[in-house]
């Protein structure tokens, strides 16, 4: 881009912190075309002006300097279809941020103008890669889920192929007889909904419903997924996972259950045993149990080997309570709980209960469910009254929880490493860690159940607790490959009402994903980005780093490890680009280069100015948004800071440190989202490679003969505004106790 | 698992769980242990959680635990929980069931006492069996041919022989007051009474004679302030009732003394204005009762049978002298001998039915004074959200 037109907003107090017109003859020295300002960039009159300039200047690229990227993104948004444009922030990060002198205020609002001129320059125009997109979606599992997200897709028109494994849909509901209540008044069971949804599905002739059928494999990206079902293959958009959960078995219960007494049971269990809604019997001699004692989370969370509330055993022994009432109203049922979770709507079917006769709930730990004599016999502890009770009965339900019906594609992918590791047999110690690796996965090695042809394993990830969740706070449905969406319980332990819900969202992620690709654009989180990534594959060493680093499995690999980029799959997060040593990956507007130009391009102040300079890289997810909060609350920044925000800490590239330091500046923070567990990054180990990077970067600095301290990794969640700025201020101390940069003025 | 932790375990018992709630009508499974009853109950302080922790035990049906509790004794079911409570569970009213159970499991005949627990059954039995027992007496004597022969001079002595009254009245009232007696120590004792001198056990009674007799503590109710109103009249009415019987009694006995007595006769007098109480509390009561058991709590047939035999007792009293006066004989009889029938009912319910929470509460109460050293600082009065 060589015809810059450069725009500076004058509104919202810009215009009384920094001179103007001082900005704009920075600006023309700097190589732009034209400099205007206007006293609200944002409003109509000036958007009509900036496009008559457009013409007029015959203008390839417009620099907006004005409020934070985040603000007004409507009013700017129309010149994106006219000419490249771009955005700098210089109220957020100069004018509003800054207390200081007015030179040092007027010096940071031209130096993130000159970054933003010299990104321009050597930014692309980047071109819509439109893709032939199939408007079909391949449902996995028939159970109410995918029932429900094959009729909601179908009924916008799409082709809808229902895959089941079993011989006849309806999943875990169709063994059921009744169902906690789902819709108004909530006050007792429901008919179960699964023939309901199978009449819609079977009526509807966009649903090819293919039964007893499982997947050999998918291939290809969003928008032109092939499947190969073994008896037919189809190519559909996008893919919905809705393989549900398996109730916790009798024999995973923990050592407190006394499992030689045949009369206790699961929930599931007996569930069978209520499926006809007439009498049920004791399992050891056949006679009807007068009464009944319900144990909640069995085996789930304090108690057992499933830490989380699988959020519907509550509901479940409500229900079958109710069921108990109506076909043998004599029984006793007695519930011991934790707390009862049943929540919204759920309070009512949890008071409707409590209304029936013979019902009664006892707050409490079990502590052992064995034989005392004859009698089966239940001990609590922890009660309200502070004192064991134990209670006799003839039947024990032990609510058990559930898990998901899905296998983990990046651990089978390891798992399959490290045996070809042991089959090569290089080396002891790599044979050892491989066969470590394998006992230490060995609970995750299952069959797969897509077959994804990724690089990065058959299936989808698992996270917390091996639901196949993504990020569950910003993009629920979403999972870390792109237009494979997970729904009901196999996502997150759910209810009925909530699952309903739960596969409606997916299908319109999906239909969503479908048309985005259609128009060449990315999904989330950089929704409606048209960039893709360019590989200059001359100078390609197959080195693997972006094939194993590529959070979203978009890269898959040939034989001899070359990439292979699949442009739907990729959510343009940029780790690629920060993976890569022979910087051989760039984006039209985000490159190794325009990061390096925006570097280079403030003039630095000579150690004997006492003026120092430090470099903020900043995440555009969460630090760079924490940071315009605390600007907005009035907090204030050190004026010697510039800005860079780029995509993701993962795509930070390590050569920008050694640019940046060259250049003069003092010391280069990096300011990224909490990674971990309950992790924040929107590409979910952005924050955790750089730590890694930089980690390793030592070296480089130990050439330049520069301490390690100047460099720094934070980490800032969304609502941490305070921190971002204390994290700034601190390492700004921390620099100007180092001294001056040595290589300043070289 | 040991032995000796089954050993201490408190054991659930269901039938106990359905007795409280056929004799309240209210489900005390419905609570969900929130303590709004709690917080806002005036006998409640420091942490004694009371009557949440009752209401656990309703809810398991800890038997053993309601037995040994005195403090359900102190409740005058003023209802403040009751009308408070978020689940509808009516605290107040279980309560209530527990003094019934209370007092079935605490009889010195546990039969009797379970037929008095369920004398919404049994009513008919221990009321009708007295009444015709007297009728058949009556026939059988020559109180019969008296009566035929129509002579002019209608007294009840000539019909039934108050040596024949005394004979059956005198035993079974002592009778009942042994039982009675037996029964408040059971009480005492599994209540667990602190170590107290003789004297401090007296000044701790005295005084809770004086809490009941001018009724201290239930005239602090708010939401069901009516009932005491109706109480103080019963309960002094039954008293003044009382000592007109014995003082007649007495006089008989050791005097040439002679009924009937002329209607402006001092005891005469006395006897009718304490009757007057009975009837006019009792009416209130159950006015009060019936119309609104949301805020005077649900009126079980354990309740109703005792006001109602005091009640019934009070009108055939009142029903048979004016018959008399009004020299309507065979109906004078009738309602005669319909309330000696009446009055052998009410002595015989006295250790079984809800007459006995005289005893219990006075025991209660007295317990409460004697502990009232170890008694917490009370806790700062909850501001009624109602009033």
């Amino acid at each position: 881009m060589d015809r810059t037109g450069v725009f500076i907003c004058g509104g919202c107090g810009i215009k009384d912190k920094t001179d103007i017109d001082a900005l704009c003859s920075t600006t023309l020295k700097k190589g732009a075309i034209i400099a205007r300002t206007h006293d609200a960039l944002c409003s109509a009159d000036a958007r009509l002006a900036i496009l008559e300039e457009l013409e007029a200047q015959s203008l390839d690229s417009v620099l907006i300097a004005a409020c934070s990227v985040r603000r007004k993104k409507a009013a700017f948004s129309p010149l994106k279809e006219k000419a490249v444009n771009k955005r700098i922030c210089i109220r957020e990060q100069a004018a509003w941020s800054r207390d200081a002198k007015t030179e040092d205020i007027q010096s940071a609002a031209a130096d993130q103008i000159c970054m933003g001129i010299a990104a321009l320059r050597s930014e692309q125009k980047a071109t819509v890669g439109f893709v032939d997109v199939r408007r079909a979606v391949l449902v996995v599992g028939a159970g109410l889920c995918g029932m429900v997200a094959a009729d909601a897709i179908a009924r916008l028109g799409f082709q809808v192929y229902l895959v089941e494994k079993d011989e006849i849909p309806g999943g875990f509901l169709k063994r059921t007889a009744s169902v906690a209540p789902f819709r108004a008044p909530y006050n007792t069971p429901a008919v179960s909904p699964v023939e309901y949804w199978s009449e819609a599905i079977a009526c509807n002739r966009n649903i090819t419903l293919l039964t007893r059928t499982e997947i050999s494999s998918i291939s290809g990206q969003p928008g032109q997924f092939e499947v190969d079902v073994g008896s037919r293959k189809f190519v559909v958009g996008a893919v919905i996972q809705a393989t549900g959960a398996t109730p916790v078995p009798l024999e995973s219960l923990p050592a407190i259950y006394d499992l030689n007494c045949a009369d206790i049971v699961t929930g599931a269990d007996f569930e069978k045993m209520l499926v006809n809604e007439s009498t049920f019997i004791k399992p050891s001699n056949g006679t009807v149990p007068k009464n009944v004692v319900f144990i909640q989370c069995a085996g789930s969370r304090d108690s057992g080997q499933l830490p989380y509330c699988s959020r519907e055993c509550c509901q479940i022994t409500l229900k079958q309570i109710h069921q108990i009432q109506k076909i043998m109203p004599g029984v006793e049922c007695q519930v011991i709980y934790q707390d009862m979770r049943t929540t919204g709507m759920m309070e009512l079917f949890y008071s409707a209960t409590l209304e029936l006769e013979n019902v009664s709930m006892i707050k409490g730990d079990v502590k052992r469910v064995t034989k005392v004599g004859d009698q089966l016999t239940v001990f609590v502890a922890n009660t309200v009254l502070g004192e064991q009770i134990h209670i006799t009965t003839d039947l024990v339900v032990a609510a058990t929880g559930m898990v998901p019906n899905a296998a983990d594609g990046e651990a089978i992918r390891a798992i399959r490493d490290a045996k070809l590791t042991i089959e090569k047999n290089e080396s002891a110690e790599q044979v050892s860690n491989a066969q470590e690796r394998i006992a230490s996965l060995a609970y995750l090695d299952t069959p797969a159940i897509l077959n994804l042809d990724y690089r990065q394993g058959p299936d989808l990830p698992q996270l917390a607790y091996r639901f196949l969740d993504s990020h569950f706070i910003c993009f629920p449905y979403e999972t870390r490959r792109t237009g494979i969406y997970a729904a009901g319980t196999v996502r997150a332990p759910m209810d009925i009402a909530m699952g309903i819900s739960d596969a409606k969202g997916a299908a319109l992620m999906a239909v969503q994903c479908i048309e985005g690709a259609a128009r060449g654009e990315s999904a989330l989180p950089r929704i409606a980005d048209i960039e893709t990534a360019d590989f200059f594959m001359q100078r390609c060493t197959q080195c693997k780093r972006c094939t194993e680093e590529c959070p979203y499995g978009a890269l898959n690999e040939d034989a001899k490890g070359t990439p292979l980029y699949n442009p739907t799959r990729c959510r343009r997060c940029g780790i690629c680009l920060g993976a890569c040593p022979e910087r051989i990956v760039s984006f039209p507007s985000f490159s190794i280069d325009t990061v390096v130009s925006m570097i280079k391009a403030p003039e630095i102040p000579d150690e004997f100015e006492e003026k120092p300079r430090i470099l903020v890289f900043m995440c555009e997810n969460d630090a760079a948004p924490a940071l315009d909060a605390a600007v907005q609350q009035g907090l204030k920044i050190n004026p010697w800071v510039r800005f860079i925000e780029i995509r993701c800490l993962g795509s930070f590239h390590n050569v920008w440190v050694a640019d940046a330091l060259s250049h003069g500046y003092d010391g280069v923070l990096l300011m990224g989202c909490k990674q971990g567990d309950d992790y924040q990054c929107h590409n979910i180990q952005g924050s955790a490679l750089a730590h890694t990077r930089i980690a390793n970067i030592g070296e480089t600095l130990d050439r330049l003969a520069l301490e390690k301290d100047r460099v720094r990794v934070v980490e800032v969640a969304r609502d941490e505004s305070a921190q971002a700025v204390q994290f700034i201020e601190q390492f700004t101390k921390d620099i100007e106790a180092l001294g001056p940069n040595p290589l300043k003025g070289f | 698992m040991n032995s000796e932790n089954i050993h201490n375990a408190l054991i659930i018992d269901r039938t106990v769980r359905q007795r409280l709630k056929r004799l309240s009508g209210a489900n005390a499974s419905k609570c969900y242990q929130c303590a709004t009853c709690s917080s806002v109950c005036d006998l409640s302080f420091g942490d004694n959680a009371f009557p949440r922790k009752q209401l656990q035990w309703a809810q398991l049906g800890l038997i053993d635990k309601i037995k040994s509790d005195y403090a359900i004794w102190l409740c005058h079911q003023c209802n403040d929980c009751s009308v408070h409570c978020p689940k509808d569970v009516r605290p107040g009213d279980i309560m209530a069931a527990m003094r019934a159970l209370f007092i079935s499991e605490n009889s010195v005949i546990r039969t009797v006492g379970r037929m008095y627990e369920r004398i919404g059954v049994f009513w008919p039995l221990t009321v009708f069996v007295p009444i015709v027992a007297w009728f058949s007496f009556f026939l059988a004597t020559k109180g019969r041919t008296e009566f035929i022969s129509s002579a002019v001079d209608f007294k009840f002595e000539t019909l039934v022989p108050h040596w024949m009254i005394y004979s059956v009245n005198i035993p079974i009232f002592a009778g009942a007051l042994i039982a009675l007696g037996i029964s408040g120590i059971r009480a005492w004792d599994a209540w667990g009474a602190p170590k107290a001198t003789l004297s401090m056990k007296l000044t701790a009674f005295y005084m809770a004679i004086l809490d009941i007799v001018l009724h201290r503590k239930m005239t602090d109710c708010t939401t069901a302030k009516q009932r005491s109103t109706g109480h103080f009249m019963i309960m002094w009415g039954f008293a003044g009732a009382l000592v007109t019987t014995t003082v007649i009694a007495m006089l008989l006995f050791f005097s040439s003394f002679k009924l009937p007595l002329p209607f402006f006769h001092p005891l005469k007098i006395f006897g009718n204005i304490a009757g007057a109480l009975i009837l006019l509390g009792g009416i209130y009561v159950l006015q009060r009762r019936w119309s609104d058991s949301k805020k005077m709590g649900h009126s079980s047939a354990f309740d109703n049978y005792f006001v109602l035999l005091i009640f019934a007792v009070t009108t055939t009293g009142f029903g048979a002298q004016f018959a008399r006066m009004a020299n309507l004989q065979a109906l004078a009889l009738f309602v005669y001998l319909t309330h000696l029938g009446l009055v052998f009912s009410l002595f015989a319910s006295l250790p079984f039915s809800k007459f006995s929470h005289m005893w219990y509460r006075l025991l209660a109460v007295t317990r409460l004074h004697l502990n009232s050293q170890e008694k917490p600082v009370r806790l700062p009065q909850p501001v009624s959200v109602n009033d």
